[in-house]
């Protein structure tokens, strides 16, 4: 009996003589559907960041003094076996030496008369580690090579990167946190609106039922209605949400352009918004099912007779 | 075309709402259904329409055993019967010709047959005329004559009313029992409850009368 068309006609009708009922209802919709995006946006971006900053992370590997070419070469090929790095090379004590006066002899122009300094630093390699890597793992690396024989230790701004780990890793918990209350609560918004829209429209449930209407000639409607609002609403929160995201862009462009994030938070891919709104329209189809059959009992007017 | 055997409902409390009931009503029969307020006759209008299961005893209307008729058979029982409420049921987002034309979409007949079916439901009920008007457009008397049209345009073997002119006033109240004599006349079974004792006089039909829940024929 009912068909794709005739449900459409249905839906623009129910709109037509409920105008504010729908528009308050797509708002409710809409806003509630942005926070979740922009949330999961937020988070999927946040674990771009320990990734893409964890490829930035360079190495210092000392050495101990004395070591002979072949034992040299052993530590090079063991820290190479590790898999890490995208490139590791091999700084004499002479060219460490050299580099260490060039920058420090703008700030200290008597730096290079300390003789005795001179053999403090050691040879070293300077490694940087591969992409993809992230943050997390530096720590665990830097351990693996301080137990290969030979080395005297290892240096890559621990404190920094420690102090950072933390703050994103109790940020990427919080935020979890948030969004799954916030996704919850945007949930039972999307479950409460979408009853009080059946609510409203018991008696129609009631006369269908008293015309001899089946369960799913009642319920198509219904459903394709929580099925289209969610729809509407979710490309409408992805409009939002991608608006907000160029807004945050331009200001990290502009503000925190040192921090180099601005390539890295990027929007939902196409497979990402194909999903996103798939979900929505079945959220959206569920809970009016949820909400429909609690009404659509068949017995529907006979509370009220 | 009805039957009720024995038949008892009582709901928590316990109340008992209906009493030892039993009940005959022939194809073609136009029964009056009346008593006070509390008297049962809303229960005896759930059990008829399938809105409620007797708690014991038997019902039989139009070939169904409601006594033990399935969710799943209820809406296909409702399309053998026409029910008219005292507050019309209307679907305000329809117009008339759509509200009337329901039970037979419902039943999936082609737009062609629905119009003519329509259209005939309409004449008889005088409102040809108001066909694409929408039911906050149209006055009381109308809009019950629409639930009419409705109720009969499928042709059901029974009609049930409950208090059909309880809303009108006594002009319009004529007109809607006049249209009952009509749709009686052409073979249409008739249960009209009503609270107006001077229709059931001047017609001089069967008339069943509810007391504290038991019958009194």
């Amino acid at each position: 009996m009912i068909n794709i068309s005739e449900l459409f006609k249905k839906f623009l009708s129910s709109f037509q003589f409920h105008p504010w009922m729908h528009t308050i209802v797509l708002f409710v919709l809409t806003s509630t559907l942005t926070i979740i995006f922009s949330l999961t946006l937020f988070l999927k971006n946040l674990e771009s960041i320990l990734v893409s900053w964890g490829s930035q992370i360079e190495m210092n590997i000392y050495l101990k003094d004395n070591l002979k070419q072949d034992q040299q070469n052993e530590i090079q090929k063991k820290i190479v076996e590790l898999g890490y790095f995208k490139d590791v090379k091999y700084v004499t004590k002479e060219k460490a030496i050299e580099n260490f006066f060039t920058k420090m002899s703008r700030y200290v122009p008597d730096f290079s008369e300390d003789k005795e300094f001179l053999n403090v630093i050691p040879s070293s390699y300077f490694a940087t580690l591969d992409k993809n890597l992230p943050l997390s793992k530096v720590t665990s690396i830097a351990a693996k090579i301080l137990n290969i024989s030979g080395i005297e230790d290892v240096s890559y701004g621990q404190e920094w990167i420690q102090n950072f780990s933390i703050f994103l890793s109790s940020l990427k918990h919080t935020s979890f946190s948030i969004s799954f209350v916030l996704v919850l609560g945007g949930l039972l918004v999307i479950g409460f609106i979408i009853y009080i829209l059946i609510q409203r429209r018991r008696e129609e449930i009631e006369i269908y039922e008293l015309c001899g209407a089946t369960s799913s000639m009642i319920q198509a409607p219904f459903l394709f209605e929580g099925g289209i609002l969610c729809f509407l609403s979710s490309i409408s929160a992805l409009g939002f949400s991608y608006i907000l995201l160029q807004f945050q862009n331009g200001f990290l462009h502009t503000e925190m352009v040192y921090f180099g994030l601005t390539d890295i938070f990027r929007f939902f891919t196409w497979s990402e918004v194909v999903f996103s709104i798939a979900l929505s329209v079945f959220v959206g189809v569920g809970v009016s099912y949820l909400c429909i059959r609690k009404l659509n009992t068949g017995w529907a007017a006979a509370s009220r007779l | 075309m009805v039957l009720f055997h024995h038949v008892y409902k009582t709901y928590q409390g316990p109340v008992h709402a209906l009493k030892d009931i039993n009940l005959e009503i022939q194809k073609g029969d136009y029964v009056f259904l009346t008593g006070p307020s509390g008297a049962g006759k809303t229960t005896l209008f759930k059990l008829l329409c399938a809105y409620d299961k007797p708690s014991s005893g038997k019902v039989k209307v139009a070939g169904y055993e409601l006594d033990q008729i399935s969710n799943q058979e209820v809406p296909f029982f409702r399309r053998k019967i026409g029910v008219v409420f005292q507050d019309f049921k209307l679907l305000r987002e329809q117009n008339i010709f759509e509200n009337v034309s329901l039970p037979l979409q419902i039943l999936g007949l082609s737009s062609t047959a629905i119009k003519k079916k329509v259209q005939n439901a309409l004449e008889l009920v005088g409102l040809t005329h108001r066909w694409d008007f929408y039911p906050e457009q149209i006055s009381g008397g109308e809009k019950q004559r629409v639930a009419i049209a409705r109720a009969l345009v499928h042709q059901p073997e029974l009609l049930i009313a409950d208090e059909p002119t309880g809303n009108l006033d006594p002009e319009l109240s004529d007109e809607i029992m006049s249209l009952f004599d009509k749709i009686n006349a052409q073979g249409t079974t008739l249960l009209v409850a009503t609270h107006d004792h001077t229709y059931i006089q001047k017609k001089q039909k069967h008339h069943i009368q509810l007391q504290a829940g038991s019958l009194n024929l």
